[in-house]
């Protein structure tokens, strides 16, 4: 669907810096971090997480370090300055738009 | 043996959507470890190898679906990707323009033709080579512009070729031609014309575009472009129906032989 493709266009990236911003990680480990606390509802394809962090680190938000562990190359992300910055002006767009949807009626329904 | 079938897969995916080179090799090699990493704790929960791998390739995603993500985030990513159509059309035809008026400027004020020259005596060489550098010194540039593009890469082959398009139909379309100041100062001729081949190929690929290229090219076209489109069309058949000297801009000395030799 495209509406929800456009609806969830921002979100990796807001989650990719959110999970960042508290320790490193690498690859696969925020793929598998996402999955996790997501338990699945956000259905990113595994793969698709590494041009998003190839943008980033090219835009200076992440900085990264190589680390060879068990005879694998692991790329560590962790979030810089400007990152934080991005990261703070997402969450203050995050916050707007979800205090609007309440504003208009919806709410969010739990099983 | 499986890998390397994989990768080769992704490789020509990213290539197919204008992908390649350190950045789809970076992604590549991004992408095997992360299935290598995978395929590990696969089989770290007791998961026979053989399968761990299907399945770890099939987790990463189809190559296709890979690789339309990698295009979409490198566009977001760049400027150009951003902008493909200013990028590939608008900034090599200004600059083009730019610099074939500078260079105009130039050598007009330079040689004295239609104006004061700095110098009072021209090298014939110099009056012979400046037309020659003028219409081949955008070629240069052209190939300049298209190898930085390449080597980003975030449009695309699209962005590519439009680029590639726009610059050669620049470059080939106008020619100059200097008529020497034999009478010193301000007594020659210098005339620029879109003409030849390429002014003609210009004006009949602009009759062709007008008519549904343009819509091919990007999704995004639509509506507002429309007009675009038709004013091009116009454009192109008024071009058309003038023949091969398109336009021609000319500047003549005010001084004249016989002025000279019985001043």
């Amino acid at each position: 669907m495209k509406t929800k493709e456009h609806l969830l266009d921002g979100v990796p990236e807001l989650l990719v810096l959110q999970l960042l911003s508290r320790t490193e990680m690498y690859g696969y480990q925020i793929v598998s971090e996402i999955v996790r606390r997501s338990q699945g509802a956000l259905e990113f394809g595994e793969g698709c997480i590494y041009p998003l962090l190839h943008r980033l680190v090219g835009q200076r938000l992440l900085v990264e370090r190589q680390e060879e562990v068990s005879g694998r190359t692991r790329r560590y992300y962790r979030l810089s300055t400007t990152g934080k910055k991005r990261l703070a002006a997402l969450e203050g767009i995050w916050t707007q738009v979800s205090q609007t949807v309440s504003a208009c009626g919806l709410e969010v329904r739990h099983a | 043996m499986r890998e390397d079938f994989h990768v080769m897969q992704l490789r020509k995916a990213l290539r197919r959507r204008g992908v390649w080179g350190r950045r789809a090799e970076s992604l590549l090699r991004d992408w095997t470890e992360h299935v290598r990493e995978d395929i590990a704790r696969r089989v770290e929960e007791g998961t026979e190898s053989g399968v761990a791998e299907k399945a770890a390739w099939l987790a990463l995603g189809a190559p296709d679906v890979l690789a339309l993500h990698a295009t979409h985030e490198l566009s977001k990513g760049s400027w150009l990707g951003r902008h493909p159509w200013l990028a590939g059309v608008a900034l090599p035809i200004l600059g083009w323009m730019g610099l074939s008026g500078v260079l105009l400027f130039f050598c007009a004020w330079f040689l004295g033709v239609g104006a004061e020259s700095p110098v009072q005596s021209v090298n014939p060489a110099v009056v012979e080579w400046w037309p020659r550098i003028f219409n081949g010194l955008p070629w240069g540039l052209s190939i300049v512009w298209l190898a930085w593009v390449a080597r980003r890469m975030p449009g695309g082959w699209r962005l590519l070729g439009m680029t590639t398009g726009v610059l050669a139909l620049c470059s080939t379309a106008l020619h100059m031609s200097i008529q020497a100041p034999v009478s010193g100062p301000g007594s020659g001729q210098l005339m620029v014309g879109v003409q030849g081949p390429g002014g003609l190929l210009l004006a009949v690929l602009a009759r062709l575009l007008g008519g549904s290229g343009f819509g091919a090219w990007s999704d995004s076209v639509s509506g507002p472009f429309a007009w675009a489109q038709s004013a091009v069309l116009l454009i192109g058949g008024i071009l058309v129906r003038l023949g091969p000297t398109v336009w021609a801009w000319s500047v003549e000395g005010t001084r004249c032989a016989g002025e000279e030799s019985g001043g």
